[in-house]
């Protein structure tokens, strides 16, 4: 394997920041690897995926390469008040990282994009706006902010909301997931492969499953797959698991030697 | 531009490896530089101890540093094979996963002291493989460098004295038999560029070097100037270096 820190100045940031990069052992000249685009959770970073999952293993055995950005507390969205994550996520590291990397393919049937918690809003938000560019999703413990109750109480939690989100009904804006998902079905965008998964034991547990029951409403537009595992909650134990199955449903097999 | 440090398995090494990599965030088919470093140092130092970050900003050039562990980048006689390492391997693997040039035209090697040898030992293996080498006081009389130690270890590297010299690790023997099957072709070569500070005490080997490189027909030159044998004259070198690799009017033309 290669694990590859790399630290560049972003536009859309204003600022310099980390991204790692993991390829396979071995790579054919002038191969394009499926790139896999790990978003993740609410208080992680560009490393986390490295250290709590056996993520290097699995580019190994399964031959893909990973991407994994850090954009601190932002959920992946263009902050209301705040940096422009989501130009840095989806519009700007892409094109940096296809560019830098012979090896990495940039075509979207080669692009998917997976997270968990705050990573698993933000990669069904990505995909969702810019379908364009990554072709299947994989959520774990992923509920849609804009179902989250909002009270403009001055508490720390209604301040940051607003910070991120703004005061208004994300179910009418683009921080909404079904706001998007309803857009991209209105304009008839390319079709998104998605696989949902969450935890029984999950305290937001709810919340994906309203996620869940509109896209089995909508499941004609998007192909949609949703999986629970009973005795697990929000915690990597599951989250490991869930990476393992999203990539079989990627089709990125282990490969027999 | 941006500034990799990567983690990656080795074959030729059979071990995992640190290198670090200063990377354009251009329109790719990037010249490339291989810089080495000297004896005690690995491939953080460059980054850390001179302003090489600043001298590529803005420049379509990528530069690839890696780790020499105090084995002067030959296959060791007894250890392990940092030839095949930095002349093989790890250009292989630069060209597949970046957008970087696959012409020799575009690739160079440099370093500085150890660093220097390595640079000028890889050119004259493989004749056609790199632009230019560029040794910055560089310990290109090995001979005398194996009889002068000073601390490191030499018999893990070139085994013993005689075995240095059955060998051929001498860059004199390189000279006049540049490649494996032994035909001297100037008109393929590298050029190469010596450059040494006038207060480094090991001076002469630079300027005898350059001499006889000159007897054998390479395309070389040599600069000296005020320097001592410290980061603080090899800052200079990498400047220079680097606007020659970008065509800029450079001390080095």
């Amino acid at each position: 394997m290669a694990v590859m820190n790399i630290n560049l100045f972003s536009m859309m940031l204003r600022h310099s920041t980390d991204v790692t990069v993991v390829i396979p052992d071995e790579t054919k000249d002038n191969e394009e690897l499926v790139c896999v685009w790990l978003y993740h959770g609410g208080s992680g970073d560009h490393t986390e995926w490295l250290y709590h999952t056996p993520l290097v293993d699995e580019v190994n055995s399964r031959h893909f390469a990973a991407v994994l950005p850090n954009v601190n507390e932002s959920c992946f969205v263009d902050m209301n008040i705040g940096n422009c994550y989501e130009g840095y996520v989806a519009r700007e590291l892409p094109s940096v990282i296809w560019q830098m990397f012979r090896c990495i393919s940039s075509k979207r049937e080669k692009n998917y994009v997976s997270g968990y918690s705050n990573g698993g809003y933000g990669c069904l938000h990505t995909a969702l706006k810019y379908p364009e560019k990554f072709s299947k999703v994989g959520a774990f413990s992923a509920g849609d902010k804009a179902d989250a109750v909002f009270l403009n109480d001055g508490s720390e939690k209604s301040v940051n909301r607003i910070r991120l989100f703004g005061d208004g009904d994300l179910h009418k804006n683009d921080y909404g997931l079904t706001y998007l998902a309803d857009r991209l079905i209105e304009k008839n965008g390319p079709k998104i492969e998605i696989y949902h998964a969450c935890g029984g034991k999950d305290p937001w547990l709810d919340m994906n499953h309203i996620v869940r029951d509109y896209f089995l409403d909508h499941n004609k537009y998007f192909d949609y797959t949703y999986d629970e595992i009973d005795s697990l909650g929000h915690e990597w134990k599951f989250w490991e698991i869930e990476l393992k199955k999203f990539l079989d449903f990627a089709g990125l097999k282990e490969i027999q030697d | 531009m941006s500034y990799l440090t990567i983690n990656f398995k080795s074959k030729a090494l059979h071990m995992p490896v640190m290198l670090d990599v200063l990377m354009p965030q251009g329109h790719g088919n990037y010249k490339t530089l291989y810089l080495l470093h000297g004896a005690g140092g690995d491939h953080a130092c460059w980054g850390l101890k001179t302003r090489i970050a600043d001298y590529v900003e803005g420049k379509d050039i990528a530069v690839v540093m890696p780790s020499g562990y105090n084995r002067f980048y030959v296959d060791n006689i007894n250890g392990k094979d940092f030839f095949t390492f930095i002349s093989d391997e790890l250009v292989k693997q630069c060209e597949n996963w970046f957008d970087v040039s696959r012409d020799a035209g575009d690739r160079y090697i440099a370093g500085m002291s150890m660093g220097g040898y390595g640079a000028f030992y890889a050119a004259l293996k493989k004749p056609g493989m790199y632009n230019t080498a560029f040794s910055y006081s560089g310990l290109l009389n090995i001979i005398e460098r194996y009889d002068k130690p000073q601390g490191v270890d030499m018999f893990p590297v070139f085994g013993t004295r005689q075995q240095l010299i059955d060998n051929k690790f001498d860059l004199y023997e390189l000279l006049h038999k540049k490649s494996d099957n032994d035909t001297v072709n100037v008109e393929n070569s590298s050029k190469f560029i010596v450059t040494c500070g006038t207060s480094d005490p090991r001076i002469h080997m630079s300027r005898e070097f350059f001499n006889a490189a000159k007897q054998a027909g390479l395309d070389v030159s040599y600069y000296e100037k005020d320097g001592a044998h410290d980061w603080k004259y090899w800052d200079k070198c990498i400047e220079q270096t680097i606007k020659y690799i970008a065509g800029e009017v450079s001390a080095w033309q």
